[in-house]
């Protein structure tokens, strides 16, 4: 029964293992709380895949605890709030080297990471499995709102995404 | 992150659940080892009552932790339920603990803190004249009707604003 629960796992954090990280990149700035914030995603993961019963799909089922983990870490976090970043972060800054368009990629996936860590849920949520690659219909299944719901907020933040991507650029 | 990291942690998350059980359980024990010695201590029959009531109303009330802090054991994310049901469940949970506080929380001690602040204020060994213990006991029970609503109404405060958050929640399903 374990051995089945493990393999599934280990397929399962292989195919959506870099999607796990993206999302507690978009979900927790501190490297260390992240760091913390992503085990406890696959932890849920693992524990989850011994209940799994084909309901929905298996990447339905993945993103669901995951952002589920994500969204209890938020609660959670909003309820003790910190102090400044810590010094750790320093090492995600840009480094001395990272020029040209290395350097503007990566400023700008930063300043996107960060204006979804901004939304709230489930706006970040919506968002952040959007910018996974899924469609509304599927976001829906993960969130729980309708598509169309799912939709017409996609739309609205993207235009609210880009209006202050634009802004901060200009600043 | 290894398999083996992996188990370890899923142990290490149940140990933790366990403390945080294991810490509620502790304060309990001190009030009931507080009212246990006093009760034992104090030869007034009343007195002996009331603590004897508190401790029951506190073995009542860490049943209830209990039963609740099971249901909110965390492991509620991996069950693999949309972030709408996830969410709206926890929310429910905690506007229904916030909302039945009296039941649950507050009227378990209720019986046993009246009797224990009547038994002292006309204990004979207190020796204090009729109307001097009246003065006493409902001065005690005025302030144990004080703390009683304001912490009522602080739950009843905090439960609308999670029934704002899970009206929220259906509009967003029902939109």
């Amino acid at each position: 029964m374990r051995d089945d629960q493990d393999t599934r796992y280990r397929e399962v954090a292989a195919a959506y293992g870099g999607a796990l990280q993206r999302l507690a990149r978009a979900v927790e700035i501190n490297p260390e709380r992240r760091l913390d914030l992503l085990q406890d995603m696959h932890v849920a993961l693992w524990r989850s895949l011994a209940a799994y019963d084909g309901r929905c799909a298996m990447r339905t089922w993945v993103y669901r605890v995951a952002h589920n983990v994500a969204a209890t870490h938020v609660d959670r976090e909003r309820r003790t709030p910190r102090g400044q970043v810590a010094l750790n972060d320093i090492e995600h800054l840009p480094d001395v080297h990272d020029v040209g368009g290395d350097f503007e990629k990566s400023e700008a996936l930063e300043r996107l990471t960060a204006l979804l860590r901004d939304l709230k849920m489930p706006d970040r949520q919506i968002m952040a499995l959007y910018l996974e690659g899924l469609d509304a219909a599927a976001i829906a299944d993960v969130t729980g709102l309708s598509s169309g719901a799912v939709a017409t907020r996609i739309s609205r933040l993207k235009t609210h995404l880009a209006r202050t991507f634009r802004e901060t650029s200009h600043a | 992150m290894s398999l083996a990291d992996i188990h370890t942690r899923a142990q290490r998350f149940q140990s933790r659940i366990r403390m945080r059980n294991i810490f509620e359980y502790g304060a309990s024990a001190i009030v009931i080892g507080a009212f246990a010695w006093i009760g034992y201590l104090v030869p007034d029959a009343v007195v002996k009552t009331g603590a004897a009531l508190v401790i029951l109303g506190t073995l009542y009330v860490c049943w209830q932790l209990f039963v609740r802090a099971r249901a909110a054991s965390g492991d509620a994310a991996a069950r693999g339920l949309s972030w709408a049901d996830f969410h709206r469940a926890e929310l429910v949970r905690q506007r229904d603990a916030l909302k039945s506080v009296l039941t649950w929380y507050l009227a378990p001690f209720a019986p046993g803190m009246i009797v224990f602040a009547l038994g002292v204020a006309f204990a004979p060994m207190a020796g204090l004249a009729f109307p001097a213990a009246l003065g006493i006991a409902l001065s005690g029970l005025g302030f144990i009707a004080m703390i009683f609503f304001a912490v009522w109404a602080l739950n009843q405060w905090a439960a609308q604003k999670v029934q704002t958050e899970i009206d929220a929640v259906d509009r967003m399903r029902g939109a």
